[in-house]
């Protein structure tokens, strides 16, 4: 009897060990089933049309970097191949949800990769560095010249309001260094069957969102829930509010630390509206102390109305518990008045090739190689994305999932917006961005004033221009 | 005399047929690793602390002290240095207290199911420190954690609220984690050290009349001193390591920084804003506090040592 007992009890710990391998991830037993996939079928004979007229490069190498993220390796792996089968060239990628870290060292040797695709929350640094070092190409004529299929100029094809922002210019000097490619768009999701059920209209004014709260209050439903632990998320929510009341240049203003921009009058009445969320009693209790998937499953049971968010969301709480009837849309920021212009904040990851790359004219023709109609279906076929092309959304509506589809209908309500903070000087070690959303946890918690949150921003743009001198 | 002298020439020429090759040999793979991976880092780090780097170090320049001058003026920074100084002042001497506690229980009374309540203390040790801080942030969960739900239940509604987003008490939150998390370790350390002590001395005290308590005083401590001193140094450093990985699952170090530690604001200069330069100061700053405090406290418990 003891013995067993010591031996349940060795064995326990053993088991514990193993407790944080669990859960292996779904994604990986996928690759195998592209090559039966009759919808790629399709889309390599048509590239295989092309090779006929495909360019000669004399340098046959190319070497990519590419995120893995939430859209997994299956897309990459398909186009990589196909550009290899049309233009004879051999790619070599490397693939990995911590990539940074990876050609970070090799950068530093000197082996720089031609072509990189990084997430748009990069925490390994490495864009920001290669930013602020000047170290990535200047690919404007990419964009002045035509694409692969539609001659007309590439700039002409993105989505109007992407290569101007910082999010592709990073020196506000016209200048493009980091191309365009996926747009999802952001704003407060929401279950579509709450609102049938209710009644309820989704609101279009400040006054109208917070006299959805009071309904839903009687309902026991608070109005909005935000991932507490990563205030981050609450970008989809102030800046098209801000743009809303303010006007676009006062958010492209901010984007760019100018000084004053924080605080105008107009400014503040947003800021007051976020803090009234709070004190008026329309934020879920508890919210503050949540992470990101805590506070989505919190607003997926109906314990909260809307969550700021992304179209992502549908595919990251894919195995999350749900209320019943649940479906996901998509509204924005509410407008100061009835009537006034709204925006929906669109959120844009880049490609870029590195000032140092071995092979740029290889990469640059693999870039405008991604945004033919091929390589765009063929992504929101792999990875349910779509591509920051005026076309894309058109192109991927029979490929994408019918959440992600309809959430898309959020640009009927308002127009696109990028917000992308601008490149930060050399030698800053102050992050605006961190003063704009971290502060936000202070001020829900009743321990800062929306004046002091403007006070504290705007100190942080005068320190970074002091350092820019 | 002529004898005495002659004796230690004698050792001494014993000293030389020591196998010096084979001990150069030995030694020479630890020596390379040591260097390569402890001493290089730590001199490169000293070395780009005082560079304005970024995470590629592609066109550095030089700045001097510039970077540890700037780290008093950065409010971020002294905030993190005030949480750690807070969990540095409180974890390692509850943590060691406890596990002095339970490991007189476990080691003095004769509990029947002592073997299984060492095991079940010694388990949190073996979770990965990911793992724990997800379990203990589920613990804290504002609407479905434990903390909360027991409060409601005894009554005590009023006292409920977001544990780790509130900035009165985020911190302590990742405090008690450590607590939890380290106890059973320095338990079986304790242990192992308190059956070293011979049970005669605990019978005589018993025959004077002694109390399990003054027992607890009087010998197990003053006999334990040592190993407590070097417990307690080990605590330390883990506390300044492991709360930085607990403060990262668990909060974020939020809010608004209100549960920060060092590593972890070093982390984020260096890995998120790109200042490498920087986080290589906060770095060398974070290395040199930790020898100060080892080598005091080692100097506290080896005082206590030469009084005896």
């Amino acid at each position: 009897m003891k013995k067993m007992v010591s031996l349940t009890l060795a064995l326990s710990l053993c088991a514990a060990m193993f407790a944080g391998c669990s859960s292996p991830s779904p994604s990986t037993s996928t690759p195998s089933e592209t090559a039966s996939d009759p919808g790629s079928a399709a889309s390599s004979a048509a590239s295989q049309e092309e090779s006929s007229g495909a360019k000669e490069f004399e340098n046959k190498e190319l070497n990519i970097a590419i995120f893995e993220g939430g859209y997994g390796p299956e897309y990459w792996e398909e186009i990589v191949s196909q550009f290899e089968t049309t233009y004879g060239v051999n790619v070599t990628m490397q693939i990995s949800p911590t990539i940074g870290d990876i050609i970070r060292p090799q950068i530093v040797a000197g082996n720089v990769p031609d072509f990189i695709s990084m997430n748009d929350n990069d925490t390994s640094g490495l864009i920001s560095s290669l930013i602020r070092e000047n170290a990535l190409m200047d690919i404007t004529d990419v964009f002045e010249g035509p694409g692969l299929e539609d001659t007309s100029p590439l700039k002409d094809q993105v989505l109007d309001g992407v290569l101007d922002t910082a999010k592709c210019s990073p020196y506000s000097d016209g200048k493009i260094y980091l191309a365009p490619f996926n747009a999802s768009p952001l704003g407060l999701v929401y279950n579509k069957t709450l609102f049938k059920e209710n009644n309820w209209e989704l609101p279009e004014t400040w006054d109208e969102f917070f006299e959805l709260g009071d309904k839903a209050k009687e309902k026991g439903i608070a109005l909005l829930t935000y991932a507490g632990q990563y205030p981050g998320y609450m970008e989809s929510l102030l800046w098209p509010a801000i743009a809303s009341a303010a006007g676009l240049e006062t958010a492209t203003d901010i984007s760019s630390y100018v000084p004053g921009s924080f605080s105008s009058p107009e400014v503040m009445a947003v800021l007051e509206n976020i803090q009234k969320i709070s004190t008026g009693g329309y934020l879920m209790e508890g919210s503050v102390a949540l992470n990101h998937t805590q506070s989505q499953t919190e607003m997926m049971m109906n314990k909260a109305v809307f969550i700021p968010n992304g179209n992502w969301m549908e595919g990251e709480m894919k195995d999350a518990p749900r209320a019943e009837g649940f479906e996901f849309g998509l509204t924005t920021a509410p407008s100061m008045k009835a009537g006034d212009a709204r925006y929906v904040m669109t959120s844009v990851e880049q490609f870029s090739i590195p000032a140092a790359a071995q092979n740029p004219e290889l990469a640059k023709e693999f870039l405008r190689f991604l945004y033919t109609e091929d390589s765009v279906k063929l992504f929101a076929e792999k990875a349910g994305g779509i591509y920051a092309l005026k076309e894309a959304t058109e192109w991927s509506k029979d490929y994408v999932s019918e959440g992600v589809y309809s959430m898309n209908e959020v640009y009927d309500v308002g127009n696109s917006m990028v917000f992308g903070f601008a490149a930060l000087p050399e030698g800053c070690k102050v992050t605006p961005r961190d003063e704009v959303f971290q502060s936000i946890a202070d001020l829900m918690n009743g321990a800062m004033t929306p004046e002091e949150w403007s006070q504290k921003v705007e100190a942080s743009f005068t320190e970074v221009a002091n350092t820019a001198g | 005399m002529s004898e005495k002298s002659k004796r230690p020439a004698k050792k001494k020429g014993g000293l030389h047929r020591l196998p010096v090759g084979f001990i150069c040999v030995c030694v020479l793979p630890t020596l390379l690793l040591t260097i390569t991976f402890t001493i290089i880092p730590t001199v490169r780090a000293l070395w780009m602390s005082l560079w304005d780097s970024t995470a590629l170090s592609l066109n550095p320049s030089f700045v001097g002290l510039d970077n540890y001058i700037y780290m008093f003026r950065d409010e971020y920074f002294l905030q993190a240095l005030a949480n750690t100084g807070k969990l540095l002042l409180v974890v390692p001497i509850i943590t060691i207290l406890f596990a002095l506690i339970l490991a007189f229980i476990l080691s003095q009374t004769k509990l029947r199911e002592r073997g299984l309540y060492r095991t079940i203390f010694y388990f949190p040790n073996i979770i990965s420190m990911t793992v724990v801080g997800i379990i203990w942030s589920f613990v804290f969960h504002p609407t479905m954690g434990i903390v909360n739900t027991f409060l409601q239940f005894v009554g005590l509604g009023d006292l409920a609220r977001p544990w780790v987003g509130d900035s009165a008490t985020a911190l302590w939150c990742i405090a008690i984690t450590l607590i939890w998390q380290a106890t059973g370790y320095y338990m079986v350390m304790h242990m192992a050290s308190m059956d070293g002590i011979s049970n005669e001395i605990y019978e005589a005290a018993t025959i004077d009349g002694a109390s399990s308590f003054r027992k607890f005083i009087s010998i197990t401590i003053p006999l334990m001193r040592d190993i407590i001193g070097i417990t307690f140094v080990l605590a330390m450093s883990g506390t300044m390591n492991l709360s930085f990985v607990l403060s990262r699952v668990m909060t974020a170090g939020g809010p608004n920084g209100a549960s920060t530690v060092l590593l972890q604001y070093m982390y984020q200069q260096g890995f998120v804003n790109g200042n490498f330069g920087y986080a290589m100061a906060i770095t060398v700053f974070s290395l040199t506090i930790s020898v100060i405090l080892s080598l005091i406290s080692r100097c506290l418990s080896s005082r206590g040592e030469e009084k005896r």
